[in-house]
């Protein structure tokens, strides 16, 4: 009897065993099946890993990625709950490439909508797939979270949209990068303009990309002030960047993908300057192209004042350097007034006393434009006189980006704008976001003409760099 | 100031001031210093001022949170409808089908008196309106005259547009319609007080909608529940007669469902954000004199306590004692007063106390806009406190004048060199600091500088005392405020432009402030600083050298272009001064003939 029931022991084990030896084979044999991809026919926004469960550890081992699971984990906690609710399965990397395999692209059209498409593994056939009543996904194409999402096969690979109608309207991946690192994500974004970048896990989420303008004129792209010196929350070359938004599509998925109220803040302080001779007067810079190739600073919003009244500077090439012609030329019938910062002769042009007072030196064979008179005393004073070699075209702090942030939210927040949210509200959401800004240091980024094209195209890279 | 001229001022303060001024034509104005109501000629409410007179509207017209506007009729409430049966709705307040005639019962009581007719005669109303002297409770009664056969009486609607709003925002003139991103309160029916309760919670937060939505699971509203939040609006909507039944709307009513409207019952649970109407199902009370009368009260709390106490209080008065009592208060009132004010301001002398911020001084101009500016400003001051002296309300314009000083004297304690460019009633600036407009002050300095021709010598010196601290301040302020090395002002704000400019009207303003300033110490012989006449002389200077060299600055002629005529007698050289008026160059003197 004893004997008996050894051996079926044995036999039992040996049955797993080659099972496992089996299931093991088929997926490995699986995986290297090719994988196609599928985007929306008006995707906007593509986001294309090769390896997403590799990306997903490697960047879970980065020090970005451990302040989001730190001071958002609330949020994160949120977003695995409903994916638990959704499809049974507790996400981790090892489990994504169990069920779901390693490729997947994900893609948005201007209105929102996206497309998630991925090759699921055969595990995922055999026993989420089946045809079973009580299971919500199968074989056939259906829906998911009693209608809020669905899904569709298509050669073996999963699509799932929030949209019914978008599951019939997809076109191959087809610009997807070949040879791609496992550990690297790779995003296209616009329609008439475009940008493509890479995002490398492995080093500190690096980031390198193209940006293609159509239809415009070359610019120059070495930032002529060196701005490593002074304290902005961030700091921009007026081109290509702007002209990259300028992409109405772009525009249109930017409002889309983020939340109204969340814009709400920034749409209700920019209304305070609708109308007014600040808004006149760069508008008249803007239409009259004075702001082409131009360097835009942000230094934050002042403290003195009941309002947010941004600090910025300005910097735009100009031959001419006489302000007075400046002005006529462009129509501004603006009074103004000599003024010298140490070395530097300038002209202030008083528009808000002493919150908005323009103060402008020709500087670099452009004019510099501070929006206070002790701004100018500042940026003038920190601004480096010699070019060092790698200036970058832009440069974001967050630590101080994340102060200016929190002011808006509160100043809105006190004058009873957003409804059924009070700063003791604000307090305690944008607490743990402050948290993360301030980890996450600064972000540079360079921007070079590509060599070797006659299209308008840009390469640039970027990285985060925490600073002492 | 000799007898002829008072004639001819009486005839320009009896003709004009009435229109240009505050205008009963458009609005009747009623209220008790802490509220300030202005009612329509069809009786409805167009604005409720409070708390203060400067508050911000309480209720009355808005937009729809679509931005588009709502239909008007529709808005102003109370509205009285009558209900004849459940698809015919008439409304007895509606100026297309009614012939409605109104007025003051008396020049010096804020008490109105509405008399309509519905097209055809059928039907004929009276309506009276008037805020309690003090309680802060709005008394509207209607009176339907029985003779309206064949109709008969069942019932009567009365609707609400209540949309409580916070307090004005200090110093953020720039965001205009607030009402669009501010629309966040709450409606329900009390069960204890038999009152419908529109209220919101001041910086109304996350936690707060967490209790209102957990007070939605269960049936009956907890009383102690709204006490929880203590500061805030609270409007009470009842009635001294019975009440039927009642809804409250989520979006303004239309005849299409207004059938639909007396069939619902009072709601249990608070309605919560979004454009929010109420109704009350009235029934009037049969007398013996052949009318059947309805009382509506509003009544306007800052917090819960206040509103039940209120509203207690209401339900145990008689309306017409409560009316004797309003018309007993205002006539002791101008009793009181009437000593140094001709009968013919009786009511001039009304509107400017009902204007009147009894705790500052503070004077609200321009009160004939539906949504009336709850801000007033030292030129519109100025302008008020000349046609006050001239109908002997000097007690009025010295209190208006004080409130002026009071903010100068705030001012210079925090180290500014101007006034603000607008305060509310309260001495809450509203407007920001940095449009900062240096010739404000001259009006500030005008203003004491008109007054000072009223007094007499020993009066004169006391009042020049009493502000001299702030009027060394401004008058110094004039004169340091120039641009370097040079010897014109230095920009200052405009507000046509939105920004700072150097205009001939900042260079004439702020040379009668200066002159007024030394003719002020004169006066009194206080010596003049030698910063004023340097200052003077310099001005003058630049005068001339702009009527040589032709130099034009752009000019803003506003209210106060008669006062500098008649500051400048008419062979001062200031009105050669060339000045850039709508594009073109012409000579000051020109000015008026534009």
């Amino acid at each position: 009897m004893k004997i008996t029931v050894k051996k079926l022991i044995k036999t039992l084990f040996i049955f797993i065993l080659l099972t496992i030896i089996f299931v093991c084979l088929i997926l490995i044999f699986k995986s290297r099946q090719s994988f196609n991809g599928y985007i929306l026919e008006e995707a906007t926004l593509t986001v294309y890993f090769s390896d997403f469960p590799s990306f997903w550890k490697t960047e879970e081992e980065q020090k970005l990625a451990s302040s989001i699971s730190k001071y958002l984990f609330e949020y994160l906690y949120g977003i695995e709950l409903s994916f638990r609710k959704s499809f049974g399965i507790r996400p981790t990397p090892l489990r994504w490439r169990i069920w779901a395999g390693k490729p997947l692209v994900i893609s948005w059209n201007d209105s929102g909508n996206y497309l998630i498409s991925f090759k699921p593994s055969i595990l995922f056939r055999l026993f989420i797939a089946p045809k079973r009543k009580n299971r919500e996904f199968n074989l056939a194409d259906g829906n998911l979270s009693g209608g809020k999402l669905y899904y569709r096969w298509q050669n073996n690979e999963l699509l799932i949209s929030n949209s019914e109608t978008l599951l019939s309207h997809f076109i191959p991946f087809s610009t997807k990068p070949l040879n791609v690192s496992k550990n690297v994500n790779y995003i296209e974004f616009g329609r008439k303009n475009k940008l493509t970048m890479f995002i490398n896990a492995e080093k500190d989420n690096h980031i390198e990309g193209e940006i293609t303008i159509n239809g415009s004129k070359k610019h120059t792209l070495t930032p002529p002030l060196d701005l490593i010196g002074t304290n902005h929350s961030f700091a921009l070359s007026y081109t290509p960047f702007i002209e990259l938004l300028s992409d109405e599509s772009m525009q249109k998925t930017f409002q889309a993908l983020f939340p109204k109220n969340m814009m709400q803040p920034l749409h209700i302080w920019l209304d305070t300057f609708k109308n007014t001779s600040v808004e006149k007067i760069y508008l008249k810079m803007k239409d009259e192209r004075l702001l082409k190739d131009s360097v835009l600073i942000y230094l934050g919003t002042s403290k003195k004042y009941s309002n947010p009244i941004p600090l910025v500077g300005i910097w735009f090439p100009y031959e001419d350097s006489d302000l007075k012609s400046l002005l006529s030329k462009h129509n501004l019938e603006l009074p103004y007034y000599s003024c010298h910062w140490a070395s530097y002769e300038g002209y202030l042009i008083p528009i808000w006393n002493d919150a908005i007072c323009l103060s402008m030196v020709y500087y670099k064979d452009g004019w510099l434009i501070c929006s206070q008179e002790s701004l100018m005393a500042e940026l003038l004073a920190s601004l480096s006189q010699t070019n060092s070699q790698d200036t970058p075209n832009m440069s974001i702090h967050f630590t101080q980006l994340s102060e200016d942030i929190e002011k808006l939210l509160l100043w809105c927040a006190r004058l009873e704008l957003l409804n059924g949210t009070n700063e003791r509200d604000i307090n305690n959401l944008f607490s743990p976001w402050k948290q993360l800004m301030k980890e996450m240091g600064t972000f540079y980024l360079y921007t070079h003409y590509s060599e070797d094209k006659e299209e308008m195209t840009f390469s640039f890279n970027g990285d985060l760099i925490n600073e002492p | 100031m000799n007898h002829k001229n008072n004639i001819l001022y009486m005839f320009i303060i009896l003709f004009i001031l009435p229109l240009k001024l505050l205008v009963a034509e458009s609005l009747f104005l009623i209220g008790n210093g802490n509220m300030l109501v202005g009612i329509n000629p069809e009786g409805n409410i167009s604005f409720v001022n409070w708390q203060g007179i400067g508050g911000s509207n309480q209720m009355g017209s808005r937009n729809s949170s679509e931005g588009q506007s709502i239909k008007e009729k529709l808005l102003l409430e109370p509205t009285a409808f009558f209900l004849k049966t459940q698809d015919a709705i008439y409304s007895l307040t509606d100026n297309t089908t009614s012939e409605i005639k109104g007025e003051y019962i008396n020049p010096e009581i804020p008490l109105i008196k509405l008399e309509g007719t519905k097209v055809g005669g059928n039907i004929e109303w009276e309506e009276e309106v008037f805020v309690h002297p003090y309680r802060d409770v709005i008394f509207i009664h209607f009176a339907i005259k029985e003779d309206f056969q064949p109709y008969s009486i069942d019932q009567l609607i009365s609707y609400q547009n209540i949309s409580p709003s916070p307090p004005p925002i200090p110093e953020s003139p720039f965001l205009k319609p607030i009402e669009n991103i501010r629309n966040d309160f709450c409606s329900f029916w009390d069960i204890t007080h038999h009152a419908l309760v529109h209220f919101r919670p001041y910086a109304l937060g996350r936690g707060d909608i967490q209790r209102f939505e957990q007070l939605k699971d269960t049936l009956a509203i907890n009383p102690k529940f709204w006490r929880k939040f203590e500061e805030g609006a609270y409007i009470g909507v009842s009635s001294l007669n019975p009440i039927e039944g009642s809804a409250i709307l989520d979006y303004p009513p239309s005849n299409i469902i207004l059938s639909e409207i007396v069939t619902r019952t009072f709601p249990q649970e608070p309605y919560i954000f979004g454009d929010t109407c109420s109704t009350l199902i009235l029934k009037p009370i049969h007398n013996a004199e052949s009318q059947q009368g309805i009382t509506i009260f509003y009544a306007f709390a800052k917090n819960y306590s206040e509103l039940e106490e209120l509203v207690d209080w209401i339900t145990t008065q008689n309306y017409e004692k409560v009316k004797e009592e309003l018309i007993n208060y205002w006539q002791t009132r101008w009793d009181e007063t009437n000593g140094n004010i001709k009968e013919d301001f009786a009511h001039n002398w009304l509107l400017l106390s009902l204007s009147s911020d009894p705790s500052t001084g503070a004077i609200l101009p321009n009160l004939k806009e539906a949504n009336c500016n709850n801000k007033l400003s030292l030129k519109d001051s100025f302008i008020l406190v000349q046609d006050m002296n001239e109908m002997n309300m000097l007690d009025l314009s010295k209190k208006l004048i004080f409130f002026w000083n009071n903010v100068g004297k705030q001012r210079k304690q925090l180290a500014k060199l101007t006034f603000p460019l607008q305060l509310y009633p309260d001495g809450i600036s509203a407007t920001p600091d940095y449009w900062a407009d240096i010739s404000q002050t001259t009006f500030f300095i005008s203003m004491i500088y008109v007054q000072s021709n009223f007094l007499s010598f020993a009066e004169k010196k006391e009042f020049l005392n009493e502000v001299w601290d702030v009027l060394a301040w401004s008058i110094d302020n004039l004169c340091i405020w120039k641009v370097p090395g040079e010897l014109i002002p230095a920009p200052s704000y405009e507000s046509v432009l939105n920004r700072d400019i150097q205009s001939a009207s900042l260079v004439i303003r702020t040379l009668i402030g200066v002159q007024s300033g030394i003719q002020l110490a004169k006066m009194i012989y206080k010596s003049v600083p030698e910063l004023w006449d340097e200052r003077n002389r310099e001005i003058q200077t630049w005068i001339r050298l702009a009527i040589l060299n032709k130099t034009a600055l752009e000019i803003f002629p506003d209210d106060d272009f008669n006062y500098w005529k008649k500051f400048f007698p008419d062979n001062n050289p200031i009105w050669q001064l060339p000045v850039k008026y709508n594009g073109n160059i012409i000579l000051l003197k020109d000015i008026a003939k534009h």
